[in-house]
């Protein structure tokens, strides 16, 4: 049953939303003057949602950060607003994309809408096919540069040589990020023992079973608090929980220095994903500091057919253990037995049992299955990964990985 | 667990107790203008600051019996305020303890009474901070070099200028209507004696806590005025007379602690004794004919031990003491020794022991380490006796001070 | 005349000293704006030949002094400037090109405070090093934490690696302590001293600059030991701010490794703990062990910091003693009452009146709550009392002033209400 994604700001006071008559349910992001307080889900009564429940159902789930939005208004502002004198950094954003031009076009109009704008925008045309995505940058005021090398993650490393800005914000291609999304995304900067950025990533449709099976399965959010990441407050092998490649931004120096995608990783590799989770590791792992802010707000649109889920939750699972046998074996994480064996007992098996004793909400058997089957594909995906990585890197003359630690 | 201590006054109109965040539990004084009427222990939730008379109220109900519906409590039977304020002097002896002291004498500048004088007994401290200390008042300070917490209390009783002198620890704090309520006791003629009320300064540490588990509400004697009359004595209350007051919170008529000979140099803190000072007085008060008062409007905040080894060391000393305490009596001779051995055989030991017991078998509030420590104090009792007596003759000697001259009560020759 | 006076005490610092003058030497304030003076901590030949060869255009001044420590060595440093401003800076910091302009904006904006700048460890390499790991992340936090309008400046966030103050209110606050022989915290001490003078702490987030500090393990041993001496020194010079010091764990039971379980620690866990903890600690290095290690070195540090404060207090029952008579809570020296039924706006004059240590808020009849004093902190502003109403006090605030109801219309009348009431009133 289809569920339509409403964006509200409960300070305008929203009255009942009409003209629902197609959906069962709603997803509702709630809003206090601009800046987001958390999500809720409704039921649509009559083709309309009526106030009464919203404002209810906001209360029982977010009746504390309510109460601290209006008691923020009912007191005036602190004369002296300390962090002003600083300037944000001047920032590129980076889209990387494969023949998705539709989703491109959408994509890089939200970010032409940005306000303030952007320094610089990078579209890297990965590998492409045809010459369908240089013609839809055509229409926009954006830099269009072409990547052969096939991997999500070489996209990325060129968009970082490439680009002009102290920071580079990448964004994928099926996201549509939010007005404010990049001036949210490069407030943490100020600090500088900040090294990235991430931000919050909502659906931008629950059109079909298949959509609402993606968020309910793997969905990119990661709450509704500013949260802070560091080797001390979490192990770097948790750094999937950190944030999401479609709303991330790196200081550029760091990128280059730290050579920080350059592993054959993520979409269009055997590893299929884990490119951000392995830049995010070696930024934790090296000390470097993360904030995830939730202020920055990027809509995703995710796969429309469940066979498509199976195939990601697999593609997921690939990347993990890719991502976790190259810790363990490149980067002497030791840790990184124990949180794959944990992993596969705690969540794999978890599920099949409880799928197996009825549960309610326990995860279908295909879904679990295909993230086993991506489990066993990880040793070789692993070593495919590895050999053509090694041909890249000696093929391209200008780039040695960053000495591993002894 | 910390325990935040208040005072509610049911007088006031809205009253609310602020300061309580952090705190798990709540000690509240109920006053009624000024005058101690009774206390609250109650559960808090940590995160609240406030807690306001209506918090209190179901409290009040339950464990004093005072609601918005029952009439006024009776006034306590104590003694009535005097025309003319008597003149008090009170009397702070200390050694080597300038901070708490300084919280003391801070408490005594608030004093809201009229007539009445501070004087300051150094008790041979080792460093000037004391003195320091005192310099910075306007209260008088004065010196004896004989350690001993006795010879102190004799030396404030000569330097001190009016009839009735008041004593009160270094690491206590007096309430400012602490002389009112010893005037109160000691408006009439014949009363010899007064002790107080004695409640907790702060309860922040286990060890404190545990002090109050221990005495069964610390050094507090309750909120009911009481008359110790000599010859309608209950009995055994020469002996236990522990119940009658602490050296905490004391004051005496000058001509009764003249006729008996002042306080006996050989016991209490700086001596092998390591108590029974107190004891020793108010026993002897009573033995003279005197008669004595606790007042629960003299109202004195005593801190106790913070720490886990000064609390063994305390529940220790009051064992030793106690049984040096006896032994005195004993070989005194003045009252019957059959009543003495009977008490210690068949209600102290026992009590001691029963307690152990509970304690050992996890019945008991308190550790079983605690009650050993008091119990092997007793043990050594017979040993500190004499040795007590022993250094105080030495130390008359190297002071030069012959043993008839200075009013010492008796002991072994 | 010299803007600001950049004073770097230093100690055989000659490998240390170059960077540090370089960095100073591309600065974006003009040349002739300020002066540096460098203060030797005892004869060193060496240094003053690479001060010489550096070549610095700006203005150098060498100060020389027999052995005498840090503390001695700023305050010499001090009396030696020319100009009305102080900055502060270790011989290891390199500073940022904009580090002097930033501290000079800031006085300009805000005369006759205390300016608190950052710092940043650079990290060398790619190398994965778990020491590092904790300190900075504790930096990290540390100036996150002074960069929040509603913090409540405490001695403790006064560090000398990076800060400026006019020479004035130096001299008023009697200067460094020289008592610090060997302990860490004379920088707290001076802090303890200026709060209680009135003068206010700011923090310049742009007045960065790099610490170029390698960091080890038998160094940060030593600092914690240092710390251990420096806060028993500190809590006898000044026994109010002692509810603020670790030490304040000793009272009960003596030195106490807190957690789950807490450990005491007697004289022989004490002595022995180096020795039980260095082979478990290098194994957890080795083998990346993240949890572990910071387990096992938060430990050796809490044991080095009670040996320290042991050995400063005279023994382990000197220590004991020492703390059994001290304050265990913050007094308040000032307390007022405010009643929030008056505005908001009046709250301001209210609190620059005078010093306010704790204050108790109502809505009229209603408490709402108390802000409770913090031992060797700033007085109260109105930005912390607005941190406070909107959060721990923030249902009840909104409780006394328009009862919360659920129904849609009462809230929303009671939106609209508030925002329209407080327009006119506060």
């Amino acid at each position: 049953m289809p569920s339509k994604v409403l964006d509200l700001d409960l300070a305008d006071d929203p009255g009942d939303v009409p003209g629902l008559g197609a959906y069962d349910r709603a997803f509702v992001l709630l809003r206090w003057r601009g800046l987001p307080i958390g999500s809720v889900w409704l039921d649509v009564i009559d083709g309309r949602l009526p106030a009464a429940d919203l404002w209810q159902a906001a209360h029982a789930r977010h009746g504390r950060a309510i109460t601290h939005a209006m008691a923020a208004d009912a007191l005036p502002c602190p004369a002296e607003p300390p962090l002003d004198d600083v300037s944000l950094p001047s920032a590129t954003v980076a889209v990387c994309t494969k023949d998705r031009p539709d989703d491109l076009r959408r994509c890089l109009a939200a970010l032409c809408a940005l306000t303030p704008p952007a320094h610089e925008i990078l579209v890297v045309d990965n590998a492409p096919s045809d010459e369908r995505t240089a013609s839809v940058c055509r229409d926009f005021p954006v830099r269009y540069v072409r990547e052969d090398v096939k991997g999500l993650n070489w996209a990325r490393t060129r968009a970082a040589r490439e680009a002009r800005g102290e920071v580079i914000a990448y964004t994928d291609d099926d996201a549509t990020p939010d007005r404010r999304w990049l001036e949210a995304l490069l407030v943490p900067f100020r600090h500088p023992a900040v090294a990235a950025v991430t931000g919050l990533v909502l659906p931008l449709e629950l059109e079909t079973d298949g959509q609402e099976l993606f968020e309910q399965y793997c969905g990119f959010s990661r709450g509704f608090r500013q949260r802070v990441f560091d080797a001390r407050r979490i192990s770097p092998l948790g750094a999937a929980n950190v944030g999401a490649g479609a709303s991330m931004a790196i200081r550029r120096q760091l990128v280059n220095d730290l050579g920080l995608f350059r592993v054959e990783l993520d979409a269009g590799t055997a590893a299929q994903s884990g490119g951000d989770t392995f830049a995010f590791y070696r930024l934790l792992s090296l000390g470097h500091r993360i904030v995830y802010t939730p202020a920055a707000i990027a809509w995703h649109r995710h796969r429309q057919s469940p066979r498509d889920l199976v195939q990601v939750l697999r593609s997921y699972s690939v990347g993990t253990y890719v991502f976790l046998l190259r810790c363990l074996l490149f980067h002497g994480e030791t840790g990184a037995i124990q949180v794959g064996f944990g992993w596969f007992l705690g969540h794999h098996v978890r599920q099949l049992l409880r799928r197996a004793i009825g549960r309610a909400n326990a995860q279908p058997f295909g879904l679990t299955l295909a993230e086993i089957q991506g489990v066993l594909m990880s040793p070789w995906a692993l070593w495919k990964t590895l050999r053509r990585e090694r041909s890249i890197l000696r093929g391209n003359a200008t780039a040695a990985l960053p000495a591993t630690e002894a | 667990m910390r325990t935040f201590i208040g005072t509610y006054d049911i007088a006031d109109p809205a009253p609310t107790l602020w300061g309580a965040e952090g705190y798990g539990r709540l000690l509240v004084l109920v006053k009624e203008h000024g005058w101690p009427l009774g206390v609250l222990r109650l559960r808090h939730d940590p995160a609240r600051t406030t807690v306001e008379g209506a918090d209190l109220q179901l409290a009040l109900m339950n464990q004093l019996g005072l609601g918005s519906g029952t009439a006024a409590p009776p006034p306590p039977t104590g003694g009535s305020e005097p025309t003319v304020p008597l003149p008090i002097s009170v009397v702070v002896c200390t050694r080597d303890r300038p901070r708490s002291l300084r919280g003391c004498l801070a408490s005594l500048r608030q004093l809201d009474y009229p007539a009445h004088e501070v004087v300051v007994v150094d008790n041979a401290s080792r460093t000037a901070e004391t003195a320091d200390v005192v310099a910075e008042t306007r209260f008088r300070y004065v010196r004896e070099d004989r350690p001993g917490l006795d010879w102190a209390r004799n030396c404030g009783l000569r330097a001190a200028r009016h009839d009735i002198i008041a004593y009160i620890d270094d690491d206590a704090r007096a309430d400012p209507l602490w002389l009112q309520g010893l005037a109160r006791g000691f408006a009439a003629e014949h009363v010899m004696g007064v002790t107080g009320l004695i409640l907790p300064a702060e309860l922040e540490t286990d060890a404190q806590h545990q002090f109050e588990i221990y005495g069964n509400d610390g050094m507090s004697k309750g909120f009911r005025a009481r008359r110790w009359i000599p010859g309608q004595l209950p009995p055994l209350s020469l002996i236990q007379v522990h119940q009658v007051g602490v050296g905490a919170n004391m004051a005496f008529r000058r001509k009764i602690l003249e006729q008996i000979g002042g306080f006996d140099t050989a016991l209490d803190v700086g001596t092998p004794s390591c108590g029974a000072g107190d004891l020793d007085i108010l026993h002897r008060v009573l033995l003279a004919g005197g008669e004595i008062r606790y007042e629960p409007h003299a109202l004195v905040w005593h801190r106790h031990r913070r720490d886990q080894a000064g609390l063994e060391r305390q529940l220790y000393s009051n064992g030793r003491a106690y049984g040096v305490f006896l032994l005195k009596r004993w070989h005194e001779h003045r009252i019957s020794r059959r009543q003495i051995a009977g008490f210690v055989t068949r209600i102290w030991i026992p009590w001691l022991l029963g307690r152990l017991a509970l304690s050992v078998m996890g019945r008991h509030r308190l550790p079983p380490r605690l009650i050993w420590a008091e119990l092997w104090g007793a043990t050594h009792a017979p040993w500190a006796y004499f040795a007590t007596y022993r250094h105080d003759r030495r130390l008359r000697r190297r002071f030069g001070v012959p043993n008839a001259d200075e009013t010492a009560a008796s002991g072994p020759n | 005349m010299p803007r600001i006076s950049i004073v770097i005490p230093t100690h055989r610092g000659a490998s240390r000293i170059g960077p540090t003058l370089a960095a100073l030497a591309s600065q974006t304030l003009p040349h002739g704006d300020f002066e540096v003076i460098v203060v030797l901590d005892g004869p060193d030949p060496a240094t003053r030949q690479v001060i010489a060869a550096a070549q610095p255009p700006f203005t150098i001044t060498v100060v020389e002094q027999d052995h005498a420590g840090a503390a001695q060595a700023r305050n010499r440093g001090a009396a030696a400037a020319r100009s009305p401003l102080l900055l502060f800076l270790d011989d290891d910091m390199s500073a940022v090109p904009g580090l002097l302009s930033a501290h000079l904006r800031s006085h300009e904006r805000h005369p006759d405070g205390v300016v608190l700048g950052c710092f940043t460890q650079p990290r060398a390499g790619h190398r994965v090093d778990l020491l590092a790991d904790g300190a900075d992340a504790w930096w990290a936090d540390h100036f996150a934490q002074l960069a929040l309008p509603s913090h409540r400046f405490s001695f403790r966030d006064f560090c000398t690696g990076n800060v400026s103050l006019p020479r004035e209110r130096f001299v008023d606050a009697g200067g460094f302590s020289t008592e610090f022989k060997q302990a860490a915290g004379e920088d707290y001490e001076l802090g303890i001293r200026l709060l209680r003078l009135g003068v206010r702490f700011r923090f310049a987030l742009d007045a960065l600059s790099v610490h170029r500090y390698a960091a080890s393990w038998a160094k940060s041993l030593e600092r914690a030991r240092e710390e251990g001496r420096g806060h028993v020194i500190i809590a006898r010079l000044h026994p109010e701010v002692f509810p603020a010091l670790s030490l304040r764990d000793a009272v009960e039971d003596g030195p106490v490794l807190k957690g789950d379980r807490p450990l005491r620690l007697t004289p022989l866990r004490l002595a022995a703990a180096p020795a039980l903890l260095h082979a478990p600690l290098r194994m957890a290095r080795a083998l990346k062990l993240r949890r572990q290690w910071q387990k096992l070195q938060g430990a050796s540090r809490v044991c080095a910091y009670w040996e320290g404060a042991c050995q400063q207090a005279g023994s382990w029952s000197a220590l004991q003693s020492l703390v059994q008579d001290m304050p265990l809570v913050p007094i308040a020296h000032h307390e007022i009452e405010f009643d929030l039924a008056t505005g908001f706006d009046q709250l301001t004059p209210a609190l620059t009146a005078a010093a306010v240590d704790a204050i108790r808020l109502r809505y009229g009849p209603q408490p709402i709550g108390r802000i409770a004093p913090q031992a060797g902190a700033e007085s109260l502003r109105t930005a912390h009392v607005r941190h406070a109403l909107l959060g721990r006090l923030a249902p009840r605030f909104l409780a006394a002033r328009a009862p919360l109801d659920r129904g849609r219309h009462a809230q929303r009348e009671h939106t609209l209400v508030e925002s329209t009431a407080l327009g006119s009133a506060g």
